[in-house]
Order: structure tokens, then sequence, then C-alpha cells
């Protein structure tokens, strides 16, 4: 029979015996017989997976039997086997973050916080913080995170800088209408901060590239106005267990928390799946260019991300963690409501399901290709111009819009269309327009589906595409 | 459970781990009462770490069963274990997680520039999370 030496952790499960004595071929066997006989020792010699845990080592004589034949390790009558707790850990704190004379003195107002300190600085110059969405929320979120000396700053946008964009989002200006986001917010956030390393990523956060994406960073703060990306942002941070820093706005009301945070005791805190279980119906949220939103707004509640931002990785103060802050700016009401961890989560409750990331556009309800329209593009619009061709141009703009500038169409907004289809020609060719080109699809698709339409054609990158050309043909 | 242990023990502790430039560890021996466990006595055990012993700590199973065998000598039992963390917090970190066990007391003892600055006391629960233990410091 072998001998099994019980360490005084787990005797209180065997009688108070070190020493059992058993018939086993091999480890495996062994262990088996172990927990038959004291079944609670089944969780400190076996993982879920049937493994031997992390913290516990077995040794047959002197060796450790990972070096030898792991559980298969053969083992007999004079064999000595022991139960080892691993007797391991650390910091993990890597001490090596040091500053210049020149950062000293740049974070001076920070490191004489008490509460804050030098300490809290080298987190922050050691951190890596993603920002998905350069708009409104990431404006000032940016802004404040490279003045702040975060070391490490990702930004994920496909955008371009738009002039409707410049009313909120004050990392740019118009020297940068036209060009891409990300590249101009990597500009201007390096003339703030010359010690701070941004990384640019010029495209859709999807499910083919998030994980990829996010892997190398330790903290994500969601800046987006859409709920596909919301939701990926969410499941992709629970899966790869990192803090996502959320906020949203719209119109006069913002809302902030801090999802899927792990505490300084290891408990982990809820996730957007644990406040809203399922996205709205499609259309029923509209976004900031359908619903409008108070310039300001984002100003506010983007800083309050980056604040939260900030807390997470110092781990100074309490972060927003299984609560959500909501602002309302019309009436200066402030709530903050308590979420809990939900056991029905998919991700991560007692029976999760979604173990990768998903299709969200069709989680949310948006069709993922949606049905192509007939388009012109600007130049053929101009030739059909100046040919004298016969067609009629209908705008979907609004009123506002309208009279800033137009292309002399006739002025039917998106919301109207169904109503004045009567006043669309039916025998000749009809361009519709609108800023970007997207409402006029969604126009054209209307007025195809419910009044059998064959002759309207999209204007390809709208009256922004005519502007940018007046723009270039001007400079030239 | 409470962790009662004397100040002249907690600067013996001190003086074997301040101004060390690496994590320093070692085993805590004494006796469970109905309430609490009373720590009387230690052993400084090498770090062995080959990756980084400024983050990191491990002890030779070799050496754990020397304290399992000096506790049967002494008539003491084995309580847990000590550590250091160098410049940051004594709270547990990933790896601390990874490998504690239950039952055992993980104190923490956290030094600023190689001067003791806090120490806290933590057990596992039956989840696997660590809950922080009370400390009291007795006169002798």
């Amino acid at each position: 029979m072998a001998t099994v030496f019980i360490p005084t952790p787990l005797r209180k499960f065997t009688s108070n015996q070190s020493k059992i004595e058993i018939e086993a071929e091999n480890i495996k066997d062994l262990l088996e017989k172990l927990t038959q006989e004291f079944p609670p020792l089944k969780n400190y010699l076996f993982t879920g997976e049937g493994e031997v845990p992390s913290f516990l080592n077995i040794f047959v004589d002197e060796d450790d039997i990972r070096n030898l034949n792991e559980k298969e390790t053969k083992i007999d009558s004079k064999s000595k086997v022991s139960l080892v707790p691993a007797i391991a850990g650390g910091s993990d704190y890597e001490e090596e973050i040091v500053f210049s004379k020149e950062e000293l003195s740049r974070y001076n107002r920070h490191i004489i916080i008490p509460e804050f300190g030098l300490e809290a600085q080298k987190k922050l110059k050691k951190s890596k913080v993603l920002v998905v969405g350069s708009g409104g929320l990431g404006s000032p979120m940016l802004l404040y995170l490279a003045a702040a000396g975060v070391g490490n700053i990702g930004i994920v946008d496909f955008d371009v800088v738009d002039d409707s964009n410049l009313q909120r989002q004050v990392l740019f200006g118009i020297d940068q209408i036209g060009n891409s986001k990300v590249i101009a917010a990597k500009k201007r956030l390096e003339h703030i901060n010359p010690h701070i390393k941004i990384n640019i990523y010029n495209t859709q956060l999807t499910s083919q590239n998030a994980l990829e994406i996010i892997k190398d960073y330790d903290v994500v703060a969601d800046g987006t106005d859409n709920f596909p990306t919301r939701y990926l942002v969410n499941d992709a941070c629970v899966l790869l267990d990192k803090t996502n820093v959320y906020a949203s706005i719209f119109q006069f009301e913002g809302q902030v928390s801090v999802f899927n945070f792990r505490n300084k005791n290891g408990l982990l805190g809820p996730n957007y799946r644990d406040l809203y279980p399922t996205p709205p119906p499609p259309g029923l949220v509209p976004n900031c260019a359908e619903g409008g939103v108070l310039g300001v707004l984002p100003g506010i509640i983007g800083s309050l991300q980056a604040l939260e931002v900030i807390k997470v990785i110092t781990g100074v103060g309490e972060p927003l963690s299984g609560k959500l802050y909501t602002f309302d700016a019309l009436t200066f009401h402030s709530r903050t409501f308590i979420i809990t961890r939900k056991s029905n989560n998919p991700l991560n409750g007692d029976n999760p399901t979604i173990h990768k990331l998903m299709d969200y556009e069709q989680f949310c309800g948006i069709p993922a290709v949606e049905r192509k329209v007939k388009e012109v593009t600007l130049e053929e619009f101009l030739q059909m111009k100046s040919q004298e061709l016969d067609f009629q141009l209908i705008d979907v703009r609004e009123i506002h819009e309208f009279e800033e500038l137009n292309l002399n169409g006739l002025l039917i907004p998106l919301s109207e269309i169904t109503h004045k289809a009567h006043l669309i020609s039916r025998n000749k060719k009809v361009i519709i327009h609108c800023r970007s080109g997207a409402r006029s699809a969604k126009a054209i698709r209307e007025l195809e589906d419910k009044f059998q339409f064959e002759n309207l054609f999209n204007l390809k990158g709208g009256i922004l595409a005519y502007s940018q050309m007046e723009k270039i043909t001007v400079k030239a | 459970m409470k962790i009662i242990f004397s100040k002249t023990l907690l600067d013996e502790i001190l003086g074997q781990v301040e101004f060390v430039n690496e994590e320093s560890c070692g085993f805590l021996f004494g006796t469970i009462q109905i309430q609490s466990k009373r720590i009387s006595d230690f052993i400084k055990a090498e770090n062995i770490n080959r990756e980084n012993k400024k983050i990191r700590f491990e002890i030779a199973p070799k050496d754990y069963f020397k304290a399992e065998d000096l506790a049967l000598e002494k008539g003491w039992r084995l309580l847990g274990v000590y550590h250091t963390h160098l410049d940051s917090p004594p709270f547990p970190s990933k790896t601390d997680l990874k490998f504690a066990f239950e039952e055992f007391s993980y104190i923490i003892i956290s030094l600023n520039n190689q001067k003791f600055s806090s120490l806290k006391s933590w057990t596992l629960n039956r989840k696997r999370e660590f809950i922080e233990e009370e400390i009291e410091i007795t006169a002798n």
C-alpha cells in the first residue's frame, strides 16, 4: 500500500490523519480512491476539468508528477505520495516605471494629491486604455486621458471629421474636416502630451477584429452610439476579462457605469447584459445623428467616463462598478442606481451560453446586409445636369439643412416621404439625395416597398460629396 | 476568523523582510482557538521563484515538508504563509489567488521603499475568493 501524506489544511477532511494507506496503480487511480473514501477532498484534488489544480502539487517520493508521467505516474506499495499546497504568489506589480524631469513637472498637480501621488501616476503611465469611438464622448475622454498621462492609448474609429461634428467633438477643428478621425486625434493628443503613446485603428470594431484589438489593453472605454457595438464591446470585455467603462448620451441625458470590474478582493461586478439583457427594438432609440444631442452633454459625460477610467487604473476611490449613474442636463437631476449580477446572464451567469462573439447587427435586429438601391455617382449627376437631361431631384433632409445649402431639388424630409409619394415622378429618372446617402437610401427602400417605384436613384455620397468636391475645386 | 499575534513577533518578521529588495516569504505557526488564530512562531523560507523575485515568490516543496515536520515536532499548527509586496498595496494579486489554498491565512506585508508600510491578512472562502481577516496585534 502506498502512503499518502495529507497537508494540514486538508486534514479536517481526513479525521485529522496526516498519513493514509491506499492501494493504487497510478496517481489517477489513487486520487479517485482517495475521494471515494473522503468525498470533500474532491474539490481540492481535481479542477472542474478533472485536472490537478494550480494550487496543489503532487509528489511521488522526491519528484513532482509534472516532471514524471503526470497522472499516469505509476506507484507501488513502497511509494510515498505527498499532496503539497503550492506556496507561491507575489504582487505581480512591476516596479520599473520611471519619470523624466519633464514628466514629473508635467504631472506635479497629480503627484501632490496625497491620495493619488506618484504611485497612481506610475499606474497611469503603465496602463493601456482602448477608447472605442472618438466622437462626442471620445473627444473629452481622449483629451483628459492623454493630458493625465495614460501611457498607452488606443483609438478605434473609421469615420472622417464632418463639420456637423464640431458642435460637440472638441478634439477636432475645421482644418481636419474630411480627414480621418483617428489620424486627426493622434496628432492633437501628441500635441497635448508628447510623453505618451497613441495607437490608432482606422477601422470599425467588429466581431472579427474586436478580440485581437482589445486583448492588448487593460481597460476599454466605450464611447460609441449604437447598440451592436455596445454589446460587442461588452461581450469582448467579459470574454477577455477586461474592465469596460461605459457611457451613453441622448439629447439631454447621459449615463455612466463601470462593467466587468474585479475589485480588490477578486469579486467581479456586473456587465452591460446584467443591465440590459436584450437590445431595444431597432429604431426605438435613435442615435445622435438621428435624435440630436446638446453639445456640452457629451463633454460632461465623456469627462466622467475619463474619471472612471483613471479610478479603475489607479485604484484610487470607488469606481462605479455595480452602479449606473444618470444625469439629466435640463433639471440637473442625477441618480445612481444599483446594478447586480444576474444568474441568467448568458455570458457569465450560472449557465453561460455565449462563449464567443456573435453577429451583433443581427442580434440587435438590424439586417446585416440592407437591400442595395440603384445609385448615380456625383460625376454622373453633374453630367446629367450639364446635358440638361430630364430628371427629378428630391432632397430628403430637414428644412434647416436645406436652407443652409441645397442642390435645387424638391424638399421632402424623410419622415414625410411616404405621405408625399404622389409628388414623385413615375415616368422619368428620379434622383434622391440627403447629406451622406444614408437617409436617401432608406427613402428609396420605403418608396419601392410601399409604392413599387422602379425609377429611383440614390446620389452616392450625398450633398457632402458635392460640397467636398466644391471645396477641392475652390482650393485648386 | 481573527488573526492575533504580538508586536514582538511582527517586529521579528519585519527585521527579516525590511531592506530586502525582493519578495520575502515564510510560514506562520500557532494555534486555532474558537474564533481566532493565534500566531506564535514563524520561519523564513527561501524565495525560489525564477522569473522575477521582485514581483513573485515561490517556496520549494521540501521547505513545505520542513514546515509540516517542524509543526509536528513542536506541537504547533501550520496556520499560513506571509510574503511581502514591494511598493504595492497588501492586496492579493491574481497570482496570489491562483496558488492560494483554503484554510491557510495569507498575510501580505506591504513595503514602501523597502520599509514597512501596512499589512493585511487574507483567507479563501468556499468560492475561492479572498476575504480579509481582522488582525489584532497584542503588546507582547
